[in-house]
């Protein structure tokens, strides 16, 4: 039963104006079968709160506007000290490409351009979802320092 | 009785981590929750149901508010439907919620309610029993009233908030018969639209009745006695909230004065029982159908219709019936 309901978190910047992009891939994700809580943060404590008390299985993270690095590098540690570690982070929304190696440096697992279809996300938590861990991400930051 | 404390985590992932766990039927989180039923039964469940767009995830956020600022710890249970289609769900509830992040006191939790064979209504069920053994005074859980199993679940509630807004009429007509007759108090929310005030009285056949002090205006009786009020609330202007959480207190409190309260629980805990025992029962039945052999000649007997289902199931029920009186009778020699 449990494989069949992925429970993602679409978390958008309250103050990030372009809400379309957001709701675009929270309907797409859906359409493709999976239970998509979609949630607008003000500070990083808003996610990891929505991620423990929800407990998904991913979290698609979008941002349109700058910070993106600060809050990747403020969340991951977050999630950690909750005591959650088994998550699948995706981001998107619209992040300079020169930026995704960072992201993954600091614990993203994978950082997605704006305007792909829909099903390139869908699949790739399909193929990724309860697979990877932030444990592991939190090494290759380390290892990045 | 006092609430069940996790030790080994922190509160929030103790409890959200067992959700899930009941959520997928993982025999881990029935070994779990069975721990838990001593520290059940102290909250005060609030169902919170009405057309979709009435205002109901505002309307739970300014409740969660007025009880916060009363120092009730609340837990939130928010349904919304599945696609039948796709299977997939937007949970948008938790969104209207926000803003609780940072305080410890406050629980939100989304579920999609996966079709009506999904088993939706004993989750929940399960879900308030968690909340309710960690500690959490006041649980609203928010269902679309429109499907049985969302009436399967506002029954679950101690007391039922019924939200309409100005024009219900046709909304109304969207949905199921008899929706009205589940509101133990009727929230006329958007008070702040054009025609709240038509849309109150057009629901009054009583007079006016006294609660504590004050007279609220009045729907009808139910057939517990109770005479169920209409109250005009702005979700989004925080108004009318302290006569919502009054009136959903004073009902509580009239459950209790008249025995009600005991009733509804021992109501609850008995189709529980039931719902669990059948869907143990049809479970293991199932998996002895798939592997005995003299069930399978019966089941292909059925199918060719050489025995009809009906005597079929008469005598699998006889056989049980002998099987039970042989165990009693050895047990007595
Ligand atoms: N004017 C007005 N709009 C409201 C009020 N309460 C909620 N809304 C709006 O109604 C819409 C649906 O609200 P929501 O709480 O999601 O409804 P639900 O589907 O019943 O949970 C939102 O756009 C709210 O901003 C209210 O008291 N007055
Ligand atoms: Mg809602």
């Amino acid at each position: 039963m449990s494989e069949q309901h992925i429970k993602v978190l679409v978390a958008k910047k309250k103050i990030d104006v372009h809400g379309r992009g957001s709701k675009l891939i929270a309907q797409e994700l859906r359409d493709a079968g999976m239970e998509v809580v979609y949630f607008r943060f003000g500070t990083v404590d808003d996610i990891v709160n929505a991620v423990v008390q929800e407990d998904v299985d991913v979290l698609a993270l979008s941002i349109f506007t700058s910070g993106h690095l600060a809050i990747t590098q403020k969340l991951i540690p977050a999630l950690k000290a909750r005591g959650v570690d088994d998550l699948l982070l995706v981001m998107g929304g619209c992040i300079p490409e020169v930026d995704f190696d960072a992201l993954r440096g600091l614990g993203a697992h994978e950082v997605f351009l704006p305007g792909l279809p829909g099903e390139v996300v869908a699949d790739y938590i399909k193929q990724n979802v309860g697979k990877r861990s932030l444990a592991e991400t939190g090494k290759l930051a380390a290892a990045a320092q | 009785m006092k609430p069940f404390v996790a030790t080994t985590e922190h509160p929030d992932r103790a409890i959200s981590r067992l959700i899930s766990l009941l959520e997928r039927g993982q025999q881990e989180g029935v070994q779990r929750i069975k721990k838990l039923y001593p520290h059940c039964g102290r909250a005060h469940v609030i169902g919170i149901t009405g057309p979709p767009g009435s205002g109901k995830s505002c309307l739970v956020s300014a409740l969660i508010g007025a009880f916060r600022a009363r120092g009730k710890s609340v837990g939130v249970l928010a349904v919304d439907p599945s696609s039948p289609f796709t299977g997939g769900a937007i949970l948008g509830d938790r969104d209207r919620m926000g803003a609780f992040a940072a305080d410890p006191e406050v629980f939100i939790r989304s579920f999609a309610t996966r079709g009506s064979s999904g088993g939706l209504a004993a989750v929940v069920n399960d879900a308030v029993d968690v909340l309710d053994a960690f500690g959490k005074e006041v649980i609203l859980v928010e269902t679309v009233g429109v499907g049985q199993i969302e009436l399967d679940i506002a029954q679950l509630a101690h007391t039922v908030l019924l939200v309409l807004v100005p024009g219900y009429g046709d909304s109304l007509q969207a949905m199921k018969a008899g929706i009205m007759e589940i509101g133990d108090v009727l929230v006329m929310n958007k008070a702040d639209q054009p025609g709240a005030d038509r849309a109150v009285n057009d629901l009054c056949f009583q007079h006016p009745l006294k609660f504590g002090a004050t007279e609220y205006k009045c729907s009808r009786y139910n057939a517990q006695h109770w005479g169920v009020p209409v109250v005009k609330t702005c979700a989004l202007k925080n108004t009318g909230l302290d006569d919502l959480v009054f009136l959903a207190s004073e009902h509580y409190a009239f459950l209790q004065r008249q025995d009600l309260l005991s009733e509804k629980n021992r109501q609850r805990r008995k189709k529980q029982f039931l719902d669990i025992l059948s869907h143990s029962i049809r479970n293991s039945f199932l998996t002895v159908l798939k592997t005995d052999p003299d069930l399978q000649r019966w089941t292909s007997k059925i199918e060719t219709l050489d025995i009809d289902p009906y005597t079929a199931a008469e005598k699998v029920i006889q056989f049980i019936q002998f099987a039970r009186e042989a165990a009693v009778n050895t047990k007595h020699s």
